[in-house]
């Protein structure tokens, strides 16, 4: 585990429109629905990548592992010597997530997480990854596993020198796939206008943060998400100062997950939620039956 | 019956709910502070929810007695009546099921709205199915001076035991006949033409939302109250969704004192006591009714087998002032 931080830094939340500008901690839910997008955004965030001096890896699905080369080749970049220098790591996707044939989260985390250090060990500023996931979300019985690992990977990228782009194909993945995934990246990228109503991410320190609203077509998701991040992540406060409304089903999710966060120890510090929350917290004596404790910084109005 | 049982002191009291009318603020003294001093020197818990006027001319009466007596301010308090069993519920349970118990509560005042009124009365009507068993002496005051003589006819149908100020303390308490009026029956009248109109389901209750949360604001409602509507409403409508055929339709408008939320829905609501016992934070329903009575000035609920409406209301200003 890291050492304890002494500065609490916030995530960057953003809704981007072209690959520019990112930064080190963004986790980018991106999602384009065609060939040229494709192309653009792609070669746009390997150029950032080397005028950046940070190493980037691309895993594509099976069969696709070259595309890439291809998009630099034509814009005169020689991925030949990227991939020999170690600056280019080209991988397939199915690699990276199903080392043993697979899918096994743990593994694949310390991976990246092994990856990431290694980057800064060769002399990189950071690491970038591109990884194609669409693909398995098409897979059902990755559909209920898949958010939870993204949340995890959200750790990971919070905590390294890191930049990590998971690409959508809106040709191939649902409405419903891209609201799940939109939910639990900080940072989207793309033109699409489907987004989710609630967002679930890391902060640094043991934190998560909530935003956005909680209601019967959400808290289940949330529910889900807390209890899948609980059994393997420690998680010390969750930043409700995004929340914009929580129905008592939500407020009731976070309490299932302060419950499962506590059997490994520990209170839940569930930071300036909105005023309603509170008071129907007190009101419903979650206070009393939860070990969470509400703080309020005075953040909100 | 159970008076006698009472002045031996030893065996276990059943509800009695009494209604008290008093003729002025004289009597109102003199009887309620003879029947909590009572309680006292029994060593019953007390529990005294009156409008904060009174409160403190009790305390006054009752001298030292007083510091054994727990107080509340029925005007805050009670401002819904639905929230009222509730906290009776609460005291209860605080202090075991074996002790006698005995409380004054005065749900009725003048200057009470006419919607207001109905809900208290429901209320009165209520108490005895929910404290049948309990060993609770329950006294209620009527200003029988100032009150509309049709609300001290129906306080006498909503409470078995009747007794008046100034001749409380010499007479045995008259039992009468209580009604068991269906709690949800009769109609509400028709939102205005005027009012806000959303058809929802699952998938809409954010726009449910959006349209109460303005009109709260443009009607002067603000932080604590407005959040607090919206979160009572959404719970309503996700009943709606959940158990009431999928969907709903909410209407939402301002009288002159307050502002109404309604959501009706083709469910029937079965249980008379539903939102009016604090629900076990473990449970897996029974939240939303309840939150509802305790986030909301007043909550109207009527159901049949055409469907159910449920209204919450918000004041907007105080109609007693």
């Amino acid at each position: 585990m890291a050492g304890k931080a002494t500065t609490t830094t916030t995530r960057r939340t953003a809704a981007l429109r072209e690959a520019a500008d990112l930064r080190l901690g963004d986790h980018i839910c991106w999602t384009y629905s065609s060939d040229e997008e494709h192309r653009t955004v792609l070669t746009a965030f390997v150029a950032e990548a080397l005028q950046a001096g940070q190493q980037i890896a691309h895993f594509a699905p099976r069969g696709e592992e070259l595309r890439l080369v291809e998009y630099l080749r034509e814009c005169g970049v020689d991925a030949a010597a990227l991939i020999d220098e170690g600056r280019l790591v080209l991988g397939s996707a199915e690699k990276a997530y199903y080392p043993k044939g697979i899918f096994d989260p743990e593994e694949s985390l310390l991976g990246f997480r092994a990856m990431a250090e290694q980057a800064r060990v060769d002399g990189y500023t950071g690491l970038r990854v591109a990884g194609e996931n669409g693909w398995i979300l098409a897979d059902w019985l990755h559909r209920a596993t898949w958010p939870g690992y993204e949340v995890r990977v959200d750790r990971v990228i919070a905590g390294l020198p890191l930049i990590g782009m998971c690409s959508f194909d809106l040709r191939e993945c649902g409405e419903q796939i891209v609201e799940l995934m939109d939910a639990v990246h900080p940072v989207r990228l793309g033109n699409s206008s489907t987004t989710s109503a609630f967002h679930l991410h890391s902060n640094p320190d043991d934190g998560l943060v909530i935003r956005g609203q909680l209601d019967l077509a959400t808290s289940q998701t949330v529910e889900s998400l807390l209890q899948s991040l609980a059994g393997h992540e420690v998680i010390s406060r969750i930043d409700l100062s995004g929340l914009s409304f929580a129905d008592v089903q939500g407020m009731r999710a976070i309490a299932a997950g302060a419950r499962a966060i506590a059997e490994k120890g520990g209170m839940l510090r569930l930071e300036d939620p909105p005023t309603a929350f509170s008071k129907a917290w007190r009101l419903l004596r979650l206070d009393e039956a939860v070990p969470a404790e509400l703080v309020a910084s005075g953040s909100r109005g | 019956m159970s008076a006698v049982a009472l002045s031996h002191g030893v065996e276990s009291r059943v509800f009695r709910h009494e209604a008290l009318f008093y003729a002025d603020e004289g009597e109102f003294v003199t009887a309620v502070s003879s029947f909590v001093r009572e309680g006292v020197h029994a060593g019953e818990p007390v529990f005294v929810l009156v409008p904060a006027p009174k409160i403190e001319m009790l305390r006054w009466s009752l001298q030292g007695d007083a510091a054994n007596v727990r107080f509340e301010d029925m005007t805050e308090m009670g401002r819904n009546p639905g929230r009222v069993i509730s906290k009776w519920r609460d005291f209860a349970a605080e202090h075991g099921s074996a002790a006698n118990l005995r409380g004054v509560g005065e749900p009725v005042w003048p200057g009470r709205t006419a919607d207001e009124l109905v809900e208290c009365q429901r209320h009165e009507a209520l108490l005895n199915l929910a404290f049948a068993d309990a060993p609770l002496w329950l006294i209620c005051p009527y200003d029988a001076t100032t009150l509309d003589p049709s609300v001290i006819t129906e306080a006498t149908r909503t409470h078995p035991w009747a007794s008046e100020g100034q001749r409380r303390s010499a007479n045995a308490p008259t039992p009468l006949r209580t009604h068991t009026a269906d709690p949800f029956g009769g109609a509400l009248p028709d939102a205005p033409e005027r009012a806000a109109h959303v058809e929802f389901d699952g998938d809409t209750l954010g726009e449910v939302r959006s349209v109460a949360s303005r009109l709260a604001a443009e009607h002067g409602l603000t932080g604590d109250a407005r959040e607090g509507l919206v979160l009572a409403l959404n719970e309503v409508a996700t009943n709606s969704v959940r158990y009431g055929g999928g969907k709903g339709e909410f209407r939402a408008w301002a009288t002159d004192n307050s502002l109404v939320c309604e959501v009706r829905d083709g469910g029937v609501i079965a249980d008379p006591l539903v939102g009016r016992f604090r629900p076990d934070p473990r449970a897996d329903r029974g939240f939303g009714l309840w939150l509802a009575n305790h986030l909301c000035d007043l909550v109207q609920i009527r159901s049949g087998p055409e469907g159910s409406v449920v209204r919450l209301q918000m004041r907007l200003r105080e109609p007693w002032h």
